[in-house]
């Protein structure tokens, strides 16, 4: 195994101390380099706050994160933002340029990236997301997916080690989706990314190595996408193979007791 | 209420500039009281084409038709506020827009602005916040203290308290937890079913289209490509890969199954429901 790139050590969030539960409680894990690990969990379970809490937008109550082997601190936190790349939910939240292109060039100018390298990652990134023929473009008048492809751009020209999605998807189409999550599956292979996607969508958490599944603030489970899926109790939709399955197992059709890709289903429908 | 577009076209105008057409030459017309979902690729005119319904985006040619009222061009600011108040607007992301100190005067805030008394906009904002699922309790809150699933259904209470003919929704469950989305959508039906609201509904996810939408729109660079029933369009492949769009869950399930089998099974599957029912009733399962 590779080594550790992110080890959250009982990490305790509260956002209002009159409250009666923590957001986040003694959560410990570790990412190694070159994961892609999925968070998992219904609205207010913690996902985005753990997320802020690993780029030092948020302190904990207690708990240390080490990024990179550096513990995050006041002092440590420019530098560790340097090492990640976060896109957030809503793109209107992250934009600065007056331009797409200066959007995307942002974080770079801030790195004193030399102009031709710089120009060359910004090219590069909008042509991925599909976005080039709006570089001169305001971002304030694109549409939502469109400012989502932008957000995404940004991030991946700078071209951080460590990438975090927070529900960046969510204004794509299904297809582009897919070809974005292809793409970064591909960086992840050829240049040893680590991914941390938060996602309410099955298919995306399934482009994951293993899965992390926050419950009230808590870890309530964690392993492979298989594993996972085959939970009873999950906060989204199974599979649509293993939906199907126990909607014919309540109409009272005879059904194999343990989840099926739909490979299987298809060979046990043909069988 | 009937909504008409009649060839419309618009673009934006910023200053001096303005953008290439993002509705082109729209001709198409959704039924009162139907339920229709709005799909096609990011920046295709999803957005543009609930702008335009009432009057935030107004047509450079063409005209915009809701029940007797009219938009169009050089006609300026006039009757839209007849409009708007029939057409409820909930945008993207609509947590967004809250902004008063309480739930109550925030939801208050669309129907009083609409000449609407404060006690009964009092009233109707608690109906709207029941209607929505959330506790009266709430009412006293500040919107800032509420969960982004909480947040996006006071944000639909708002526009709901102004009790619109109308209501157009912009992906109104990104982002929120399946249980989430589920009940914003088992929510949105049931304005169609009981109050018989005319829904129109741009969304990404086809299961929804599925489940709830009688009539689909796709858009394609600005233009209405396709306009007719769900079934239509997701029983003719050529259309669904012409559009580069995507099957409901079921029907991929479906023609995966049929490859394998050699033959059709009798009926288009868009649900789960209907696949289970149709295995059954031809004895694969």
């Amino acid at each position: 195994m590779s080594r550790p790139i992110i080890e959250v050590k009982d990490l305790t969030f509260r956002y209002d101390l009159r409250e009666e539960n923590d957001t986040l409680s003694s959560l410990s894990f570790t990412i190694h380099e070159g994961e892609w690990i999925a968070v998992i969990g219904k609205n207010g379970a913690g996902k985005s706050t753990l997320a802020k809490l690993l780029v030092g937008l948020l302190q904990p109550q207690s708990g240390k994160i080490h990024i990179d082997g550096l513990e995050l601190n006041d002092s440590t936190k420019w530098e560790i933002r340097k090492k990640i790349g976060i896109v957030f939910q809503n793109p209107d939240n992250q934009f600065i340029g007056t331009t797409v292109q200066d959007d995307v060039a942002f974080s770079l100018e801030n790195e004193n990236i030399p102009y031709r390298e710089m120009k060359e990652r910004v090219d590069w990134a909008l042509k991925l997301v599909g976005m080039e023929e709006f570089r001169e473009v305001d971002p304030s008048r694109l549409s939502g997916g469109q400012k989502q492809r932008v957000s995404i751009a940004g991030v991946l020209a700078k071209k951080a080690p460590i990438l975090i999605l927070d529900e960046a998807f969510v204004m794509l189409d299904p297809k582009s989706r897919n070809e974005l999550l292809a793409f970064i599956q591909q960086l992840k292979r050829k240049e040893g990314l680590t991914v941390l996607s938060i996602t309410h969508d099955m298919n995306e958490a399934a482009f994951s190595d293993r899965i992390l599944y926050l419950k009230n603030g808590k870890l309530a489970n964690s392993g492979t996408p298989e594993e996972i899926f085959g939970l009873e109790d999950l906060p989204f939709h199974p599979p649509f193979s293993e939906q199907l399955r126990r909607l014919l197992k309540e109409l009272g059709r005879k059904v194999p007791e343990q989840y099926m890709s739909e490979e299987e289903m298809v060979d046990w429908i043909c069988k | 209420m009937q909504i008409k577009f009649e060839r419309v076209s618009a673009d934006y105008q910023f200053g001096p500039v303005r953008t290439p057409l993002v509705l082109n030459n729209v001709n198409t017309s959704i039924p009162a009281g139907s339920f229709t979902a709005v799909i096609g690729h990011t920046g295709a005119g999803k957005s543009s084409l609930l702008k335009v319904i009432n009057g935030l985006l107004l047509p450079k040619e063409g005209t915009v038709r809701v029940g007797d009222f009219s938009i169009e061009p050089g006609k300026g600011q006039k009757g839209l506020k007849e409009i708007r108040k029939r057409v409820g607007m909930v945008f993207q992301f609509p947590e967004s827009q809250l902004f008063a100190e309480t739930v109550e005067k925030d939801i208050c805030f669309g129907p009083m602005n609409f000449g609407m008394s404060e006690g009964e906009a009092k009233q109707k904002a608690r109906k709207a916040l029941q209607f929505v699922g959330l506790d009266e309790i709430l009412l006293k809150r500040s919107p800032f203290a509420l969960s982004g699933g909480q947040m996006r259904r006071v944000a639909i209470a708002g526009v709901l308290a102004m009790e619109p003919d109308i209501l157009v929704l912009d992906e109104p469950g990104a982002g929120l937890d399946p249980d989430g989305k589920d009940e914003i959508m088992k929510m949105i039906c049931s304005l169609h079913k009981e109050k018989g609201l005319t829904i129109v509904l741009v969304t990404h996810d086809m299961e929804d289209v599925a489940r709830f939408a009688e009539d689909v729109i796709v858009m394609e660079s600005g233009k209405s490509v396709f306009h007719g029933k769900v079934r239509e369009l997701f029983n003719n492949d050529d259309l669904v890969k012409n559009w580069n769009l995507d099957y409901p869950e079921a029907r991929k399930f479906q023609i995966k199954l049929e490859e394998r089998l050699g033959r059709k099974l009798p009926r288009l599957c868009m649900t789960k429901e209907e696949l289970a029912e149709t295995l059954i009733e031809v004895g694969l399962v």
